[in-house]
């Protein structure tokens, strides 16, 4: 009985080198695979091909590395069968597992269990000879096919039987089990296309085809190529429906160049009702074209169904993938939504957008341009290697739109990214700029490429932003604190007890314009029933002034009293010049006032000259000193002596009380504090100072005060009250 | 507590990275650094060995891209090994098994530089 032996599938031909197992083993797993068979089995025959082809080398080739041997892959509806053929040692199958073994025992491999595997993975595992080589058949057959391989092979046997009795079997009869055989491989179950291309061949042997084609259709005018066999070329493109059946080359164009390109002959429908859901198309056939009509109407009939199951299956598929792509890439914003809301830094933020674009759009080189005064600068890239500009010139002209790197207007930008090999550019609105490298298999970049990109560059904007106004929120609240700080310094830098004095009444008031000032007053006991007298207007403001302000208070509370108040002043004058920095200097009022008579010998260091008005309401203001302090080191201090006699007031301000401006920016003015001095002059100290402040607040009206104000009032009272 | 660690092994000129965990927009950074230090050093043939990557999202993608163009300029590579089969399927997804060799085992994808002679020896 002549025994029916399609050619193999495939020929894999290896060279004898353990190298190579792991690619035998993809392609023995992906034929496997291919011919329908559960994962499972699909990684068991990968192995026993694996050992196998492990037996070949080791022991018909000896390890011999510069050998070969074929493998043999035949997928049949009823079986799938591996030959692997060598022409080296024939070796006795007995021998093999027990040498394996021990090898296994003694180096412990893992997997190297030979023959004994293969007989437990395949169905069946034969060594033969044939034409002078070395054969191992591994048979896998299908699962479910039982019952109707078993009938179809008995139905065959007796077609077989009635040839060789020499009586012609009737045709209906080869028919009926040609179907029942492609019945059965329907029944076996697996996936459709590799039932499809089983069902292909059985076709082509049963109608003695060279070759066959088995076409999905895509759409009204369009069929896809699913399977083929035989001599049928690779790409064949089927664009118009044909409009009757069969079609055949002598229909001229546009069908007979792609079936003749393709070594095929006719078209069938197949159909799944009466809708055509493929193509059956068939190779020259071996007895002639039009007979078994019969047999062909069967054959689609039952690929039809198939086919049409096979294109359902493929849209599911694909609409599966598109899903879950969907719903891979709605993640991905989701965690990088709240990684940048979460980020602190623009170099983190930066990062983040760069990757998620390369990862999400598949691409391996991008840039960041971000504007940064009136140029763009480079903020972020990828894979660029040093090829790009660190940065775009004033000029720069943002595209409105997403577009080509090709199609930019400006030609220096477009010079710069084609520079880098950036294909692609999204503005980020008039803020910036994401370029990017090209698609991979050169996929252009699609609407939604484009909405992903701006989406993700106008959250990295936002994020970028928050970040600013974070720094800057971080700051102010730095700058409160430090204020704060100040604030607490100055505050223990004033006296905290007005010190009653015989023949004086003191009164005094310090009001910074804002949380801190540059304005200080001190009131220091000094031997022998003096006393010193300080204002001061020190400039600037926050830390820095209370700092000099709290040098100069320590300073004089250290020295004053210890030498004469111009060589007290002068002496202060060095220690500021030579501790201070640049832009800082104190303005200065010290008077030493005596015990009795209230004698005040005074220096004015570039103060605001104090008013003196007498009882009879004279006035004087007391000028005599020097420069500012902290400015000119060596400057000499003068010194002048007045009298505080019963009903003379002194009072010793800030330039915040002289220039508080009205509302229309008119100065307060000398005049004005004169004035309110003589009028005053019956009051006591402290009334003074109330009015004083109650006329300034006045003054200022809506406007507010304009800088601190500092007064201090020194009242020359009888002894005896 | 991070979600991702990633240990490194040096194997004569070949860096394998061992990524542990999820690598998302969160962890990437780990990863990309992990990354840059073979890069950094002049090591550019790199195996992510990925038997302890749990999950891969887009922004990891993105680091492993973001190298490409760095490794194989200086005649080195990156190449995968040893993928589970939720992030073999997200490769898959995305179309980008296209883009780096895929090897069954750590193994394979360090023996497939051994037949290539390196930019030193060349």
């Amino acid at each position: 009985m002549s025994e029916v032996e399609p050619p193999p599938d495939a020929i894999l031909t290896v060279p004898s080198r353990t190298e190579f197992l792991g690619s035998v083993r993809a392609v023995a797993a992906r034929l496997a695979a291919e011919a329908g068979f559960e994962p499972t089995a699909v990684d068991q025959m990968a192995l026993a091909v694996d050992e196998a082809t492990t037996n070949v080398i080791r022991h018909a080739y000896r390890s011999a590395p510069d050998r070969s041997l074929e493998i043999h892959f035949r997928s049949t509806a009823a079986e799938f069968r591996i030959d692997l053929l060598d022409d080296g040692l024939q070796v006795e199958a007995a021998a093999v597992p027990r040498y394996e073994l021990e090898r296994y025992a003694r180096e412990g491999r893992r997997g190297g269990m030979g023959v004994h595997l293969m007989g437990q993975i395949m169905d069946s595992v034969r060594f033969a000879q044939r034409e002078g080589r070395n054969v191992c058949c591994l048979v896998k057959r299908r699962p479910a096919a039982g019952g109707h391989a078993t009938a179809t092979r008995r139905y065959r046997g007796v077609v077989e039987a009635l040839a060789g009795a020499g009586s012609e079997p009737g045709s209906a009869l080869r028919e009926l089990v040609a179907l029942h055989e492609l019945l059965a491989a329907v029944a076996a179950g697996g996936e459709p296309e590799a039932l499809l291309g089983s069902a292909l061949q059985l076709v082509c042997r049963e109608l003695g085809a060279r070759g066959g084609a088995i076409f999905e259709r895509v759409d009204q005018e369009r069929f896809r190529l699913v399977r083929r066999s035989g001599e049928t070329a690779a790409e064949v493109e089927l664009a118009v429906p044909p409009p009757v059946f069969p079609v055949t080359a002598a229909d001229g164009p546009p069908w007979a160049a792609a079936l003749e390109s393709a070594g095929l002959r006719q078209l069938h429908p197949l159909r799944l009702g009466r809708e055509v859901v493929g193509l059956l198309a068939i190779g020259e056939r071996s007895g002639g074209e039009g007979r078994d009509a019969g047999l062909l109407a069967g054959l689609t009939g039952i690929l039809g169904p198939l086919v049409a199951a096979q294109t359902l299956r493929g849209r599911l598929k694909r609409a599966d993938r598109t899903l879950e792509a969907r719903v891979f890439q709605l993640r991905n914003l989701f965690d990088l939504t709240r990684e940048l809301t979460a980020s602190l830094d623009e170099g983190t933020v930066l990062d983040l957008v760069a990757t998620t674009l390369l990862g999400h759009l598949g691409v391996t080189r991008c840039a960041i341009f971000l504007r940064e005064g009136s140029a763009l600068t480079l903020a972020c890239q990828r894979g660029l290697r040093g090829r790009c500009r660190g940065a775009l010139p004033a000029g720069t002209r943002l595209p409105e739109a997403a577009a080509p790197t090709s199609e930019l207007d400006d030609p220096e930008l477009r010079a710069a990214l084609e520079e880098a090999r950036l294909d692609f550019a999204v503005p980020l609105r008039t803020e910036g700029l994401i370029a990017l490298g090209a698609r991979p298999a050169g996929r252009p970049f699609g609407e939604e490429d484009v909405e992903f990109a701006a989406t993700i560059g106008a959250q990295a904007l936002t994020a970028l932003e928050s970040i600013r106004l974070n720094r800057v929120r971080l700051e102010k609240q730095r700058q409160d604190r430090e204020l704060e700080i100040a604030r607490d310094i100055q505050v223990g830098l004033f006296p905290r007890a007005r010190p009653s004095f015989p023949g004086l009444e003191l009164a005094a008031v310090s009001r910074p314009c804002h949380q801190v000032g540059g304005d200080y007053f001190d009131l220091i006991r000094l031997p022998e029933g003096r006393l010193g007298v300080v204002v001061a207007d020190v400039a600037g403001k926050g830390v820095g002034a209370s700092i000099l302000m709290a040098s100069v208070h320590a300073a004089l509370q250290a020295r004053a009293g210890t030498v004469e108040p111009g060589a007290l002043i002068g002496w202060l004058n060095e220690f500021l010049c030579s501790s201070t920095r640049d832009n800082k200097f104190v303005t200065l009022f010290y008077a030493e006032i005596a015990a009795a008579g209230g004698a005040a010998t005074y220096v004015n260091a570039g103060h605001v000259p104090p008013f003196l008005v007498d009882a009879s309401g004279d006035g004087e203001r007391l000028t005599t000193g020097g420069p500012l302090l902290g400015v000119l080191p060596g400057a000499r201090f003068e010194t002048a002596v007045r009298q505080l006699g019963p009903g003379s007031l002194l009072a010793v301000v800030t330039d915040g009380v002289t220039e508080q401006l009205s509302p229309r920016e008119e100065e307060y003015g000398d005049a004005r504090v004169l004035g309110l001095l003589r009028r005053c002059r019956g009051a006591g100290a402290e009334p003074v100072v109330e009015e004083l402040l109650r006329e300034l607040t006045s003054w200022a009206g809506a406007g507010g005060c304009t800088d601190d104000v500092t007064a201090l009032i020194v009242k020359g009272v009888s002894r005896e009250t | 507590m991070n979600e991702l660690s990633v240990d490194a092994r040096q194997l004569g000129e070949i860096t394998v990275l061992y990524p542990r965990g999820y690598v998302n927009a969160h962890t990437t950074r780990i990863l990309e650094g992990a990354l840059r230090n073979a890069i950094d050093a002049g090591r550019y043939r790199i195996v992510v060995s990925g038997a302890g990557l749990a999950y891969i999202a887009s922004a990891g993608l993105g680091a492993l891209l973001g190298v490409i163009e760095e490794l194989r300029g200086n005649g080195g590579d990156l190449r995968l090994a040893d993928l589970n089969a939720t992030v073999v399927n997200i490769f898959e997804m995305l179309g980008f098994h296209h883009l780096y060799r895929i090897y069954p085992s750590e193994l394979e994808a360090i023996a497939s530089f051994a037949d290539e002679p390196t930019e030193a020896s060349k």
